[in-house]
């Protein structure tokens, strides 16, 4: 009996409830529209996306490196060269010795153009005595020996341009003094481009003429005795003839390195 | 006849996964599930949610569908089974509540047809946890004690009695509503 009766409350919730058709709020299929999207496409185009940046990112830091390796080894090499040498034996009538003129030149890239036909050009006036002594002491360098300095060089080409100017403003400089000082000048030129190799130099009035020659070779010193970038290298070479053949080449970053 | 068709046919666009024939399938069955949600649920926007997931798990899961029952059937008992999932997750923040003050109302006779669907509605969904789970699943879907015991992780003793305790629940709410109570503030 009691249990009729609850399978009749039942039922009458049953019977009732099923005839209900309650409105159906319309958000609800929007929702359930995108809920399905993102299952299917746009989760697997996000993972693929995804892993193809990773490997987008991995070829570029690739390329960029293997790119900075082949840029070190492959760097381009500019060379600048300071060079004095003897041009040509003059007779000078007041003296009858030889004289050396010395040409301070200051060569870019390899092309051995001297700019030192016009103003630059200084006439070398050596005594004998003076070059006699001179000339033991310099060893392997010859009296007419050009001095190079080479800048091997990750120094771009204009910033060479730029080290390069002074020293010939000084040589000028110097030429003119020469032209003046006709006995003292073009000696005291000589050695102050040989100073580094020299350690003795005849006093007298060469000393003062040397104090302010001091400036030009003082610079020339600075490019030869600074200090390198590891990375660079430093190069003085010898050359003796007009073509600037190299006969002897000292390389300061493997005397360095022994060291 | 034609019915059947049409939803053999929806049945087959959803298959594909032709999101208009799951339009239409959500259309013609919307309704109805939203009522199952609604008793099922204790607010209308937990129902709306249990409607929502239902929907997406039978789009999802569709070619699950053997169609050895009806389509309707079988939806409706992932709807149902979705309802479960949320009662369970829920569970642990529902405290239990205290039945043993329910009494058995002696009235055994209610005038049903005064009352109105809506209200019946009210009362499903004020019902505690519980008490709610048990008596929509047998009363209503027609679930067997022992379903109801796995489904909700209880034993059937626990489902036997929840049950009768739904029932008195009821009534004793019915009882309040014929005599002019307001019933809608007498959940629990």
């Amino acid at each position: 009996m009691e249990r009729m009766q609850d399978k009749q409350f039942d039922q009458f919730f049953k019977d009732k409830v099923e005839g209900f058709d309650p409105p159906v709020p319309g958000h609800i299929w929007k929702n359930i529209q995108t809920q399905l999207e993102p299952e299917s496409k746009p989760v697997v185009m996000l993972h693929k996306k995804r892993r193809s940046m990773w490997w987008i990112q991995v070829a570029a830091a690739v390329v960029l490196v293997v790119g900075a390796i082949m840029f070190y080894i492959n760097r381009p090499t500019e060379v600048v060269y300071l060079t004095a040498k003897k041009v040509q034996q003059q007779e000078m009538p007041h003296q009858g010795k030889g004289v050396v003129s010395a040409e301070p030149v200051a060569k870019e890239k390899r092309s051995h153009a001297t700019n030192n036909k016009e103003s630059s050009r200084v006439v070398e006036q050596v005594s004998k005595a003076r070059k006699e002594s001179a000339m033991p002491k310099q060893m392997a360098q010859q009296s007419d020996a050009g001095i190079k300095a080479s800048f091997d060089d990750a120094i771009p080409m204009s910033e060479a341009v730029k080290i390069t100017h002074p020293m010939m403003a000084d040589e000028i400089k110097t030429a003119d003094l020469a032209a003046i000082d006709m006995e003292t000048m073009p000696a005291q030129h000589e050695m102050a481009q040989r100073e580094p190799f020299e350690d003795t130099v005849p006093g007298g009035p060469m000393k003062r003429i040397k104090n302010k020659k001091e400036l030009a070779a003082g610079d020339i010193l600075e490019y030869v005795a600074s200090s390198v970038s590891p990375r660079n290298e430093k190069i003085i070479s010898f050359a003796s003839d007009e073509e600037g053949t190299i006969k002897v080449a000292v390389n300061f970053k493997a005397l360095k390195i022994r060291l | 006849m034609e019915q059947v068709y049409a939803i053999d046919d929806l049945l087959a666009g959803c298959r594909r996964g032709e999101r208009k024939a799951q339009e239409m399938l959500y259309h013609r069955l919307a309704s109805k599930m939203y009522s199952v949600c609604l008793r099922y649920a204790t607010s209308d926007f937990e129902a709306e949610d249990m409607l929502q997931s239902g929907f997406v798990k039978v789009f999802q899961s569709i070619d699950q569908f053997k169609g050895t029952g009806s389509l309707e059937g079988w939806i409706r008992r992932i709807i149902v089974n979705t309802a479960i999932e949320i009662y369970r997750r829920n569970a642990k923040k529902h405290q239990t509540v205290a039945i043993d003050n329910v009494f058995d109302q002696e009235q055994q006779t209610f005038d049903m047809d005064k009352l109105e669907v809506g209200d019946l509605m009210k009362l499903i969904q004020q019902l505690p946890d519980g008490y709610r789970m048990v008596f929509n699943m047998y009363a209503i879907e027609g679930y067997s004690h022992k379903e109801i015991a796995d489904a909700l992780d209880i034993t059937e003793g626990a489902s036997k009695s929840q049950l009768s305790r739904a029932r008195a629940w009821l009534k004793n709410k019915l009882y309040m509503i014929e005599r002019g109570g307001n019933y809608g503030t007498y959940a629990g």
